[in-house]
């Protein structure tokens, strides 16, 4: 019998080829299965919502007149959490990036508006949230 | 023949970069297991808040860790330069190389993982734009790096294990070692533990506003304040590792070229690296080194030392305050007074105070601590962060009360030093001309910039002082806390003052008892020229040794309302704007709250964000309630409450409930008094001054008020005469609009500057009178004959003014009280002269003069009829609604002025 011999190097080596990419397969899957755990949270909004912006943990309230927005508090450039207002004016600890209390973009180096949020009302109490 | 540095290196202390970057790697694995027992990932800012402030052993061990870590990523980034300048990469197998390559993007990972892991707001920020950058490859590759948003574990793994484990095994097989040499481990732990004692690690306070990535990445973050699509430049990094595997197998011109400018760029990633150290503070604002409050000094750095030696033994828990451990409130546990805002329970010390709140040891933790906050120079990192009240000390920095922008161009334009009184100035930025030392001298001690040096109550010596200068309040036992502690320091102080927002009439007292006098003439004092105080109840004695007689005070005084019930936030900390004069940042008027028309209100729920939280705080915020709201600027006055058509104002202080009362039927008749202000007929009294001077004494010492010192040399000044008398009127306004208001004389005043240095040899003389609001308001007007039959009112100065009838008609003539001035022959207390246009300059302010001769000659003409009729007489009445209706009515017996 021709009998092909196979070092252990070279065993390691396409074992890695054979199951490597079905491996990232299945990890990835369960991963995407493990996002859908992380459910949303629900942040409950004041009762009472002055003009101006409030800061209420990841998420930016803000009354210009009679209507409230809410908006995330990450920067749209890079994810960090906007927690500082100059004046009437929204900035990005990390990299400066200039909102108005509507969301829209002042100054870069972000360029797309605060992503908005939907504000729900609690059937059971009527309070206001938001999830996020 | 290029030689290795390492090599060099090696023959002058016996080891190589590489050598060094191994022993700092097995120093950094050892001191991190030994810190695994004191760091607990589901707390891990709290565990290494408690670890800093309470361990000093466990805390000298994270520094190991951590200094271990950083000679491990700078000798293995100098090891990695070296071998590309040798090219030595083409002696590496493809594998190997491979792997070499991998493990630098897994050193940054096992580096940028521990500044997560601090879980400080740095580390937090971090963590988000890691995330960001990842998701750009897909969200389960940042899931897999990073886990879940809400914990820490998988990176603690990663960064303890998964990246660890690989860049050992890398190192292994690269240096083809198991152990570190013994003498390089030796060298590398002595270089370790002396950095580490000398500069301990510590965290980063939430409450500071300045966000930086960890060092090696401040470069990146400098770059991406500028790069819109971030992708790219994940895009070039990748390239960078691909340029940098694919390096053995490129040709030696190429490769030669790509390691230029990789250097290139390394040296310009170098400097954006200096730039964002030294030269960013908050919100990326570019900042110089020294000027940064931020910056530590070395000094400051080496007390860190103290910290390892402070006694620990009784510590068994360190209050949690706004989600960090205060050590502050260790030590100083709990202090009463405040109010429940400013509470040490619900902000802790360190918000106001600054310092150090990570450690228990005395002088570490007021290493940087600000004993007095809220001077305006501190307020940014005091009063002002983004937590508290960052909206309001950037509105006070712009404010009159600090710019005193009217004060230094009125003075400028006095001493002929500029043409107009106009201009945007801050009087921290004046410079050393005549007007401007005579400023220095003489004004700049109210500027509100000026810093509170000593932990005493306002009175009316205080001058400047920042928000202290009005929301700080020394209760009785504050005040007499504060005399025990100055008895003996060991006690402690442990009754702290309050900062309230029920400001005193006390607080504005210091400042506004001079220059225009409002405080005294608000409370119905006038400042005599006697320098004691003669035996009779109606004079006052100030602490400043000034003599005050008693003569009518405001109404508004009289029924208790303070200066805070009618002058809003805006008005006094400024709305955000520069302006040139007070009354350009001046908002409130008497027709905001005496209103004959239905008031305009806003209700609670339209309120702005600030006047919401102070109607709040203050008890005001009923449901459905509506304010007041200023017609100027159409700023909500909080303190009122509008009902229907009525409206009434509540004491901030007093709680008192006032009535808003329309104004009198008087007032409104009519067009002939439609440009009158409120104050033209309502101010009692104003108090003016003539025959003044002043001159610079270069023998005499004097003090700038600026910076505090003494001075060689200085501006006096001397007053002639005081009076308390009804103001002189005049006109604000253009063609277009017009208004009569009040005036006193702002200055009719000498000024010798023959003896300073380089200043007017001729002696300057001016005659400027000022629009002022006196704040001595009668319910009752003035009578018609105090301003249409007094020279006084019409600007004449003081002296009799008789209509003198002949034949068919009169004429009017002035016998002055005064003599001519020499300058320029007009009566010394006088504006204009009599019928006579004003000769300009004649005014403080550009849009401000005396009545002209035409406005004069009407002014006289209902004067005349005055002098037969009384002003409430039928004609005179009718006069109000038409005056030529009534003049084409008058009768033979009436003698009109020629």
């Amino acid at each position: 019998m021709n009998e092909k011999k196979y070092s252990r190097r070279k065993w390691f080596k396409l074992s890695v080829q054979m199951l490597g990419l079905p491996f990232l397969y299945v990890w990835f899957k369960a991963m995407a299965r493990e996002n859908i755990f992380s459910s949303k949270k629900k942040i409950y909004l004041p009762k009472e919502i002055p003009n101006g912006v409030i800061f209420l943990d990841k998420v930016l309230l803000s009354r210009q007149g009679g209507q409230v927005k809410a908006f995330s508090a990450r920067c749209t450039h890079l994810g960090c959490i906007i927690n500082h207002q100059q004046g009437d004016t929204l900035i990005c600890p990390c990299h400066g990036s200039k909102f108005s209390p509507d969301g829209e973009v002042l100054s870069g180096p972000a360029s797309r508006p605060l992503a908005g949020l939907v504000i729900r009302t609690d059937p059971l109490d009527a309070r206001r949230f938001v999830q996020l | 023949m290029k030689t290795s540095l390492q090599k060099n290196y090696h023959k002058l202390f016996g080891s190589t970069f590489g050598h060094i970057a191994f022993a700092a790697f097995a120093i950094a694995v050892v001191s991190g297991i030994a810190l695994i027992v004191f760091y607990d990932v589901g707390h891990a800012y709290d565990s290494l808040a408690l670890l800093v402030t309470a361990n000093p052993a466990a805390s000298f061990l994270r520094g190991l860790h951590y200094w271990s870590g950083q000679v491990f990523l700078i000798f293995t980034l100098l090891h990695i330069w070296d071998h590309l300048r040798l090219s030595t990469e083409h002696k590496v197998k493809r594998g190997v190389w491979l792997r070499l390559t991998l493990a630098i993007a897994a050193l940054f990972f096992v580096m940028l993982s521990g500044f997560l892991l601090k879980a400080d707001s740095e580390g937090l920020q971090a963590r988000r734009i890691l995330a960001t950058l990842l998701d750009v490859f897909g969200k389960p590759t940042s899931f897999a790096l990073l886990g879940k948003s809400a914990d820490l574990q998988v990176i603690y793994i990663h960064h303890v294990a998964t990246a660890t484990i690989f860049l050992g095994i890398v190192i292994v097989e690269h240096v083809k070692l198991f152990w570190p040499q013994a003498r390089t481990t030796l060298y590398t732990v002595l270089m370790v533990i002396v950095i580490t004692f000398f500069s301990p690690v510590g965290l980063h306070d939430p409450l500071d506003p300045v966000i930086k990535g960890p060092w090696y990445f401040v470069g990146l973050q400098e770059i991406l304040r500028f790069i819109t699509i971030p992708a790219f430049v994940l895009g070039f990094l990748i390239l960078l590792f691909i340029g940098i595997y694919f390096l053995p197998r490129m040709k030696t011109a190429w490769s030669r070229r790509i390691k230029q400018i990789m250097l290139a760029l390394s040296l310009i990633y170098l400097l954006l690296t200096l730039i964002g150290i030294f030269f960013r503070g908050e919100n990326g604002r570019f900042i110089l080194p020294w000027e940064n409050p931020q910056q530590s000094t070395v000094f400051q750095k080496l007390r860190g030392v103290q910290g390892y030696f402070a006694p620990m033994d009784s510590v068994k828990n360190i209050p949690v305050i706004l989600g960090r451990r205060e050590g502050c409130l260790y030590c100083h546990k709990a202090p009463t007074g405040m109010t429940a805002s400013h509470d040490p329970k619900a902000i802790g010390c360190a918000s106001c105070h600054l310092g150090n709140i990570f450690t228990l040891q005395k002088e570490l933790a007021h290493t940087g601590m600000v004993n007095i906050p809220g001077n305006l120079s501190e307020a940014r990192r005091t009063c002002g962060t983004a937590s508290c009240h960052p909206g309001i000390t950037e509105r006070v920095q712009l404010s009159l009360m600090n710019t005193m922008s009217g004060i230094v161009s009125v003075d400028r334009f006095a001493f002929d030093e500029q043409a107009i009184p106009n201009g945007h100035f801050n009087i921290d930025s004046i410079g050393n001309s005549a007007a401007d030392t005579h400023l220095r001298n003489l004004c700049a001690s109210c500027h509100l910039g000026n810093k509170k040096t000593l932990a005493d109550p306002i009175d009316q010596l205080s001058r400047g002082g920042g928000c202290n200068a009005c929301h700080l309040q020394y209760n009785d036992g504050a005040q007499q806390e504060l005399a025990n502690y100055r008895k003996d320091k060991a006690a402690g102080l442990k009754i702290h003052p309050q900062l309230s927002i029920k400001v005193g009439n006390d607080h504005c007292f210091g400042c506004h008892s001079r220059s225009g006098r409002i405080a005294l003439n608000y409370e119905g004092w006038h400042e005599t020229q006697l320098d004691s105080l003669p035996a009779d109840s109606a004079r006052r004695l100030l602490q400043d040794g000034r003599v005050l007689r008693f003569v009518a005070e405001d109404v508004h005084h009289k029924k208790g309302l303070v200066c805070i019930d009618c002058h809003t936030s805006a008005e006094v900390m400024g709305d955000g704007l520069s302006y040139e004069h007070e009354s350009a940042q001046e908002i409130i008027a008497c027709g905001d709250c005496h209103t004959a028309k239905a008031p305009n209100s806003i209700s609670v729920d339209e309120l702005d964000g600030e006047s919401s939280k102070i109607v709040h705080l203050r008890g005001m915020a009923t449901k459905g309630r509506r304010y007041l709201i200023t017609q100027k600027g159409h700023i909500p006055l909080i303190n009122t409450m509008v009902t229907g058509d009525s409206a009434q104002l509540i004491g901030k202080i007093s709680a008192k409930i006032y009535p808003l009362k329309p104004p009198a039927e008087i007032c409104t008749r009519g067009s002939a008094h439609k440009d009158l202000s409120c104050s033209s007929c309502h101010t009692a009294w104003a108090p003016q001054c003539v025959g003044c001077h002043t001159a610079y004494d270069p023998a005499k010492k004097g003090k700038d008020h600026l910076t505090g010192l003494e001075t060689d040399g200085r501006w006096d000044e001397w007053v002639g005469t005081f009076f308390a008398d009804a103001p002189t009127l005049g006109v604000v306004g253009d063609s277009t609009k017009r208004e009569i208001r009040t005036f006193i004389p702002g200055m009719i005043m000498t000024i010798d500057a023959a003896a300073f240095p380089g200043g007017s040899q001729n002696e300057i003389f001016k005659r400027l009178f000022s629009p002022a609001s006196a704040h001595t308001i009668s319910r009752k007007g003035r009578s018609c004959t105090s301003c249409h039959n007094s020279p006084l009112a019409l600007g004449y100065g003081r002296g009799k003014l008789s209509y003198e009838k002949t034949g068919r008609s009169g004429v009017w003539r002035f016998t002055p009280d005064y003599a001519p001035e020499k300058h320029d022959g007009l009566p010394q207390d006088a504006w204009i002269g009599f019928l006579q246009d004003g000769k300009k300059p004649n005014s403080t302010r550009v849009d401000a003069r005396p009545f002209n001769l035409d406005e004069q000659q009407k002014i006289l003409r209902v004067g005349a009829c005055l002098t037969c009729h009384k002003g409430d007489s039928p004609e005179m009445l009718r006069g109000l609604d038409d005056f030529d209706a009534v003049l084409g009515d008058v009768s033979a017996k009436c003698l009109l002025p020629r």
